[in-house]
Order: C-alpha cells, then structure tokens, then sequence
C-alpha cells in the first residue's frame, strides 16, 4: 500500500529565460504582495501548467466563475446531469491521465481527482491510506447536484481499472471508500 | 486492526483577502501536533497537507484553517494593503 503523496520540496536547477518585461513587472509586483521571492512565485506558475494546464488544454477546458458554475448544476436536470457525467467520468479522466502519466492507473486516477481539487478548486480533497485501502473525501459548497455529479463521474472513472468503490454523499460531500487497493 | 500509513489533504484558501498572510498560515500550521507536511501554492490558494490522521482529523486541520482566515478577514478590511500577520 502507498501511503498519500507526500509534499515536499522538488529538486530545484537554475535556468535562464528571456521573458516580457511588462510579465517581468507584474510577478515582481505580485511577489511583493505577496510577500513571496519572484522565484517562488515563477516556479508555482510553471508548476501549474507543467501538473495541470497543459493536460486541461488538450480537452479543451474553460474558465468561469463560481457563481456561474453553482447556478448552472443548480438549474440542470438532474438525469441529463448525471448522463454527463458517466460520459465524463469514462473519457477525461483517461485523456487526462495518459497525456500526464502514460497509463491509467489507481495511482494516477486519485492523482487526477487530487489535481481537479489543487488547480481546479472543484472541492477540497483528502486522502487517507491503511492497509484497507484509502478513504477519499471531497467537500464543496456547490449544492448536492455537484455531490451526484461526482458520484457518478467518478464510479465511471474507476470503472476504468475494474473498480466498484463504496460511494456516499451529502449536499457538501462525496466519500469514496476503496477497499484492497 | 488496520495500520495507518498516512494521509494527505488540499484545502481551498480562496476567501484569503490577503495572500500575504499565507505564509503565517503556513507557519501555525506546521506547528501542530500530527502535521508532517504543508506547501502553499500562492497561485491557487491551495494548501497541501500531509499529517497523522491518529493525531489529527481533516475536520480539525479545516476548523484551524478557517478560524485563522476569520481572524485575518476580521483584522484586514478587504484592501489590497501588505500586513505583517493574522492578528
């Protein structure tokens, strides 16, 4: 059994770039908002579309508001949304995980759910690992069609690798419970 | 019995008005008693947590997490200004 990724620090190298100086102007001055080095911050942003961005953009991903986002699963019909999402659940998770990883693996599969949470800010996500196997839970303030959508996005998702995980859910949450993994 | 091998965790700090501050969460949080790991992503407001989830519980680590941004959003008035802490 793995235990959950652990967050440490990656090797740093130096490298140089020629950059924009109106780009170079504004990360110093969002580094100084910060109250961060401008080689932290450059170092996240890259980091960002190295794990996430460049893999979203071959499924053709968009950016709105969450507000937008809340109101539109509030205002879907509940078996269409579903639909959606055991199409979802079957098809981007694969795209995502080949291009990033080059195989569609348990691994990989909870590595894609913990990225939607880092860089997408779908739900918050946590993890936990025994000898039993892990307890993934999700948490979100976007109402219980998102908490039926995940459900069935992700029984799609893991139906991937031959997988049946005890699912529940709440308003705010989605629990999934892999047992022998 | 099962043995526990660890556990991780991301919160959202998206109601953080002032993304300055992320850096004395990241601090108080490792403080506590069950965090092994934290890194802050301040271009997502995300935080990654590895901890001992015999010490520690997710609801606990979010209870801490919020009561330290309600502190910093009740010293901050929503401006854009540099502060040198949450109290």
């Amino acid at each position: 059994m793995l235990p959950p990724r652990v967050t440490k620090a990656s090797r740093t190298v130096p490298k140089s770039f020629r950059i924009d100086e109106s780009a170079l102007r504004a990360l110093e001055a969002e580094a100084s908002f910060l109250n961060v080095s401008p080689n932290t911050l450059v170092n996240q942003i890259l980091k960002q579309y190295a794990e996430f961005d460049r893999f979203a953009r071959m499924i053709s991903t968009v950016k709105f508001s969450s507000a937008l986002f809340r109101g539109l699963l509030s205002a879907a019909d509940v078996n269409q949304l579903i639909e959606v999402a055991k199409a979802a659940g079957s098809s981007i998770p694969q795209a995502f995980v080949t291009a990033k990883r080059g195989k569609v693996d348990l691994d990989s599969l909870i590595d894609h759910v913990r990225s939607l949470a880092k860089y997408a800010q779908l739900f918050e996500f946590s993890d936990t690992v025994d000898s039993h196997g892990h307890v993934i839970t999700l948490i979100h303030d976007y109402g219980l069609n998102w908490s039926i959508f995940l459900v069935h996005y992700l029984t799609a998702m893991l139906a991937l690798i031959g997988m049946s995980p005890k699912l529940e859910m709440s308003d705010r949450s989605v629990i999934i419970t892999i047992s022998g993994a | 019995m099962s043995t526990i091998s660890g556990a991780s965790a991301i919160f959202s700090l998206t109601n953080v008005a002032h993304s300055s501050c992320l850096g004395t969460i990241e601090s108080r949080l490792k403080k506590l008693n069950g965090i092994r790991g934290v890194n802050i992503d301040f271009v997502t407001n995300a935080v990654e947590v590895n901890f001992d989830p015999e010490q520690l519980t997710v609801g606990e680590i979010r209870d801490f997490l919020r009561g330290l941004t309600t502190k910093q959003e009740a010293s901050n008035a929503g401006t854009r200004d540099k502060t040198d802490g949450l109290e």
